[in-house]
């Protein structure tokens, strides 16, 4: 299955926040291209595009950020005139982080300690993150797991994969 | 006829063991991916491209093909069993294929699904063989500015008629080009947008992109959704067959599907969701004569029939552009665009004659997909279910196993995971505000060739900016593409396909 865009209208002040990031990548390609020097002596040079590219989208960023304000105004009025208790968000953002962060542990420790023994840890923590609380079967999986890709990547496939503190050779 | 004696050279080679066996692979690759939740096809060949980079192109290839294919079949699965489409294409499925398993006829359903795509793939398959040698020597005297508008056109409905908002669209294809800047421009050797990174002076790698917005985004999406309960699967009661009833209803429904999705699928304009929810109004309409079944509503087959091969037919008619034009229309498409270049082929008009083996080898191993795909699934469907069963922690940590593996096994380099890891939040972020995702990636891939068509078109003409308007053909075409941005309006009133929000 792949991605399916949720639709917009569910969260005013997160259609605000993607408006400002489309604007913000905008403003950054019209500033960056005042830095390409436009060297090509005929024709268009390396500036043009950027420019172009920078103005749509620069310019679908203030339309989303007026759509998004305009929301965000409706749906205040609105609570006002008939106030809703507010249903509980179901998301769990702090389990969101917490992947994030092994990620960025998992492509840390990969070098260092090697690539079986890395991808170990993160399938365990992973897991655990995700709701699994059987400590000893994600182990095994994640060992499992592992060491097979090590073993058909680097051994078999000669795609190398660090080796760390332990090497195998088969 | 020459394109019978090159099919069987294609068919030959495809027949050889060795790619035969990647078929199979790939078919079963695709289904089983299209299945679970986070990959997809496109992301899954994103995957395997620096695995393939060792095996022959057109093995390669054919792998790419089964898996395309296969994907496309297992997010019928999803829509008719979890009431969860695969992809845009397959929501109508889900509006009748769902009730339909409610009621104890999924197998039916799924039956319908794969024949029907069976008949519209072989249809589709044959036809394109006769229609894309034909594009192709019509392609051959495009020029730059002809060129220039005709990606224009894909772009612009790419972003406008998929999805529920033009805007978002438009938005998604600018983030998409702006991400295409980066790099060393190939016509001045100027760098532009690299901060003085030097893994950003070959661009942004597609892998870590797709990667990122596909599998890591859902992995990310799976976290914030851990209170909710998950979807209940329907079993399936019964065998995996039709009755006589059934095809008497059904055939139709797949010829007209195959009707509507070919030919609006070999566009180059945005795939497969018209065709499929045109299809579904069709066969709608058509079951309201009187003398007919209507259980539209309740599980109705013809609805399941008839989007389903639309959705063939389109996948199948999305590989002309792709093949004749070098266009891609879809992520998917977009992928296999990356993979081709990675082997130093370039789709377009030269591509069946410069290699004419592998062009006709990848036909032959549609085919050949779709027969297997049949063979495969109308049993094998169970299995796919029992996966879909599999706790959600087991399935996501693999597949995000496997993600950081496909990004990180080619070059070695953590930069590359950095760069996934941004894209997943970025995905997550994207799905929470409705923002499609196909625009981003067909526009950061296509972004340097609609440049570079654009400066060649005015160098062309002696440093004349107007010539788009000003020749005919692109500025017909041009023309297209500015009414295509309000397309999505009248479209939508046909086809009753009604979106949350308008704009």
């Amino acid at each position: 299955m792949e991605a399916q865009p949720s639709p917009p209208g569910d969260t005013p002040w997160l259609d605000a926040l993607a408006a400002v990031g489309v604007l913000a990548v905008g403003l950054t390609v019209l500033v960056g291209s005042r830095d390409i020097p436009d060297v090509q002596a005929t024709g268009v040079g390396p500036r043009v595009f950027p420019q172009i590219v920078g103005v749509l989208t620069t310019t679908t960023g203030c339309v989303l950020l007026g759509q998004a304000l305009r929301k965000v105004i409706a749906s205040r009025r609105q609570r006002r005139r008939d106030p809703q208790p507010r249903r509980a968000s179901t998301s769990t953002w702090r389990a969101v982080l917490v992947l994030l962060a092994a990620i960025v542990g998992y492509a840390a420790m990969l070098g260092p300690v090697g690539y079986w023994q890395a991808t170990t840890v993160f399938y365990v923590v992973v897991s655990r993150v995700l709701g699994s609380r059987r400590l000893l079967r994600d182990a095994v999986i994640g060992l499992s797991v592992g060491l097979a890709v090590y073993v058909v990547f680097d051994q078999l496939l000669g795609v190398a994969l660090p080796d760390g503190l332990i090497r195998w050779d088969l | 006829m020459d394109v019978a004696s090159n099919l069987l050279a294609g068919f030959e080679n495809a027949l050889g063991p060795q790619t035969f066996l990647l078929a199979l692979v790939g078919v079963t690759v695709g289904t089983m991916v299209g299945v679970l939740p986070g990959l997809g096809p496109a992301s899954t060949m994103a995957l395997l491209l620096p695995l393939t980079l060792h095996f022959d192109p057109v093995d390669a290839f054919v792998l790419f093909a089964g898996i395309y294919y296969g994907g496309m079949y297992g997010g019928s699965t999803t829509a008719i069993l979890l009431n969860v489409p695969g992809e845009t294409s397959s929501v109508p499925t889900t509006l009748e294929g769902h009730p339909m398993a409610l009621r104890g006829r999924g197998g039916q359903a799924l039956a319908t699904a794969a024949i029907g795509s069976f008949v519209a793939g072989t249809i589709s398959t044959v036809a394109i063989s006769f229609l894309a040698p034909a594009m192709a020597s019509v392609a051959k005297s495009i020029q730059p500015a002809e060129y220039f508008a005709i990606v224009v056109l894909a772009f612009v409905t790419v972003s406008a008629l998929i999805g529920d908002s033009v805007v978002r669209g438009l938005a998604s294809l600018s983030v998409g080009l702006s991400i295409g800047l980066i790099g060393i421009d190939p016509l001045t050797g100027q760098a532009r947008y690299t901060f003085d990174v030097p893994q950003l002076y070959d661009g942004l790698r597609l892998v870590s992109i797709a990667v990122g917005l596909f599998a890591i985004s859902e992995a990310l999406s799976v976290a914030s959704r851990l209170r909710e309960r998950r979807a209940r699967v329907a079993t399936i009661e019964g065998r995996v067959r039709m009755s006589r009833s059934d095809v008497s209803r059904s055939w139709r429904p797949w010829l007209r599907g195959t009707a509507l999705g070919l030919p609006i699928g070999a566009l180059p304009a945005g795939g497969a969701e018209i065709p499929t929810f045109l299809s579904y109004s069709v066969e709608r309409r058509l079951a309201r004569r009187p003398g007919r079944t209507d259980e539209f509503g309740n599980g109705a087959i013809e609805g399941v029939a008839g989007p389903e091969a639309a959705n063939n037919a389109a996948f199948s008619g999305v590989l002309v552009p792709l093949l004749t034009l070098g266009i891609p229309t879809s992520a998917t498409a977009g992928v296999m665009l990356v993979a081709f270049q990675m082997y130093n082929i370039q789709p377009g008009p030269q591509l069946f004659e410069n290699e004419p083996l592998l062009v006709w080898t990848l036909l032959a191993s549609l085919y050949i997909g779709n027969v297997m795909l049949l063979a495969l699934n109308l049993p094998l469907v169970r299995v796919w279910v029992k996966l879909l069963a599999l706790p959600t922690a087991i399935l996501t940590a693999l597949i995000l196993v496997f993600a950081i593996l496909g990004v990180y096994s080619e070059t070695g380099d953590v930069f590359e995971i950095g760069v996934a890891v941004t894209f997943g939040v970025l995905g997550l972020l994207m799905r929470r505000s409705g923002f499609p995702v196909a625009p981003l990636i067909v526009g950061a891939l296509l972004g340097p060739m609609l440049e570079s068509h654009f400066r060649r078109a005015i160098a062309l003409s002696g440093g004349d900016t107007l010539v788009f308007v000003t020749r005919p053909i692109s500025a017909t075409i041009l023309a297209i593409a500015a009414l295509s941005l309000l397309a999505p309006m009248v479209l939508r009133r046909i086809s009753g396909y009604s979106p949350v929000d308008q704009d």
